[in-house]
């Protein structure tokens, strides 16, 4: 476990980081599902161009995207590698009962791709958008729910605590692990069932402290008087500035460009 | 040759944009067998993570770390046998209790060891009867009994493998006097009858003046200063220039001073400053 991890806010002062969160996150659903609708090479390349273009413009390193990749690649080794075998077509070469088609090592390369795509959309969502800004774009956003009876800032304070733990989950579990390894714990080293009962040593401590956690939280929230059935105002009231507009156009231009482009071609 | 020797040691955390930790560059520091050694330095001066480099759960980026000559990060061999030697007790260390009983908590570490079954409950009736808690305790749940026993508890847990070192990170934080100071009695005896080698994180000067022979301060992920106790405190250009806090008793002695009394300037244990009142009352 690193300090820097898939999903957490790295601060710069890149265009981005400024835009709307609601814009944000509207848009990285969009260019995800989009991501589903690539139909060839040409279409994923032009997608990765924007994403790079993106990445540059919200100026944190490159260095930060590809540590976090490496706990997504093994989820998008096993899906391509599942492709692999799963498809019907001509085939290139069988070992016994195991086909491999030429249309099953074209799906599991473009489900890699995919899979790569919405990683890195999703990681510029979550580098360049506080969690605050993400609750509170995300609060914006579902409050049409409300004429179903949704309480939607009891929902949105649910998702903005979830997300303030991880890191404090994470440290916690550090702190743990350290404190067991000093007694001789193999929670890196040793075998499978020595490395189980380890583990034990980590998590029966860390549900404790997060219960403790939450529990003393709840305490310190009701005693500043938070109460969910009424209606909290905002210090930052989300609204649609210049930039806002003109991310909007461009990223409206981009997708119509690759519509086009996808299904023309 | 001395028990631990630190060496050009350099160390950073990866950076991130949220948690902020002090990296520590170039730490040389060299304790003797026996010794108890008071590391102190403003929050976040580095002082946990020294203690975990010297434990061995986090390795330098630079420089070495010998227990008794021996390279504890060269090879994972060395440092399997090392490790039990190296007792290290965290901050807050009840909240890695996890066992169904305490004798099973305190079991945890000399189980690790690969001692037997004899063995290991002779070494947890020992350690709960260093950390002045009853043997009748042991059955009991860890989680059932207060804060200052639970503490105590995982402080057995360490002393159970029967380090050569013991390092103590802000053993006291967070108890009343009664409860620290016990802690803090059970462990100078508990070093005073092994012969053993401890070191002290504190925020509290007179748990360090009391009990330390030496003191490191560390400030910015690097030692200022270190030697002995009685010098470092006897140094007023010194604590100043570092901002170190003194003990309640200098304080107060040194509000009498101002207020007229003819006092020594540095007085840093309540019998020392019991002797200067007394020498006054005498002397007037």
């Amino acid at each position: 476990m690193q300090d820097v991890f898939f999903g957490q806010y790295y601060l710069t002062d890149s265009i981005i980081h400024r835009l709307d969160a609601r814009l944000k996150i509207a848009l990285t659903l969009i260019f995800a599902v989009l991501s589903f609708l690539i139909e060839n090479y040409a279409g994923a390349m032009y997608f990765f161009i924007f994403v790079f273009f993106i990445i540059m413009l919200s100026k944190v390193p490159f260095k930060i995207y590809f540590k976090s990749i490496k706990m997504v690649l093994l989820i998008i080794l096993f899906t391509s590698i599942m492709n692999l075998f799963y498809s019907d077509g001509p085939i290139i070469f069988a070992i016994g009962s195991i086909r491999i088609t030429q249309t099953g090592m074209e799906n599991s390369a473009f489900i890699a791709l995919r899979l790569l795509l919405l990683f890195f959309v999703s990681s510029i969502l979550t580098y360049t958008t506080s969690p605050s800004e993400f609750t509170h774009g995300i609060e914006s956003l579902l409050r049409p729910l409300s004429v179903f009876k949704v309480n939607i800032s009891n929902l949105s304070m649910m998702i903005t605590l979830a997300l303030r733990f991880v890191p404090i989950l994470l440290n916690e579990a550090n702190k743990i692990s350290a404190a067991q390894k000093a007694r001789g714990a193999q929670i890196d080293s040793g075998n499978l069932k020595k490395r189980v009962e380890a583990l034990g040593g980590v998590i029966i401590p860390l549900f404790l402290v997060s219960f403790k956690k939450a529990n003393d939280l709840a305490v310190a929230m009701e005693s500043r008087c938070y109460s969910c059935e009424r209606n909290r105002t905002k210090m930052k009231i989300l609204k649609f500035k210049k930039i806002d507009y003109s991310a909007l156009l461009f990223s409206l231009a981009v997708i119509v460009a690759f519509l086009i482009f996808n299904f023309q071609i | 040759m001395p028990l631990i020797e630190v060496k050009e040691l350099s160390f950073s955390y990866e950076k991130s944009s949220n948690l902020k930790k002090q990296d520590l560059s170039n730490i040389n520091l060299n304790i003797n067998r026996g010794e108890i050694i008071g590391l102190i330095g403003p929050s976040g001066s580095g002082k946990t993570t020294l203690v975990q480099q010297i434990g061995g759960l986090l390795r330098p980026d630079h420089g070495t770390v010998l227990f008794d000559g021996l390279d504890i990060f060269k090879d994972s061999k060395v440092f399997r046998k090392l490790r039990y030697k190296i007792g290290l007790v965290f901050q807050n260390p009840e909240e890695q209790l996890f066992s169904e009983t305490i004798f099973k908590d305190i079991a945890f570490g000399p189980h690790n060891m690969g001692l037997s079954r004899d063995n290991i409950a002779k070494r947890v009736l020992e350690a709960i009867n260093f950390v002045g808690l009853d043997k009748s305790i042991l059955s009991k749940s860890p989680f059932e009994i207060s804060g200052g026993e639970k503490r105590r508890v995982a402080i057995a847990g360490v002393i159970a493998m029967r380090p050569e070192i013991l390092i103590l990170d802000e053993p006291t934080v967070g108890l009343d006097f009664e409860g620290s100071r016990s802690i803090l009695s059970y462990i100078k005896q508990y070093n005073r009858e092994n012969k053993n080698t401890l070191i002290l994180i504190s925020h509290n000067m007179d748990d360090i003046i009391n009990l330390t022979d030496k003191v490191a301060v560390m400030s910015a992920g690097e030692i200022k200063a270190f030697g002995k106790t009685g010098k470092i405190f006897a140094d007023p250009v010194l604590l100043h220039s570092l901002k170190i806090d003194v003990p309640e008793i200098t304080k107060i002695m040194k509000k009498l001073k101002e207020k007229g009394f003819n006092l020594k300037d540095s007085v840093f244990t309540e019998r020392e400053a019991l002797q200067e009142i007394l020498r006054l009352k005498y002397t007037i």
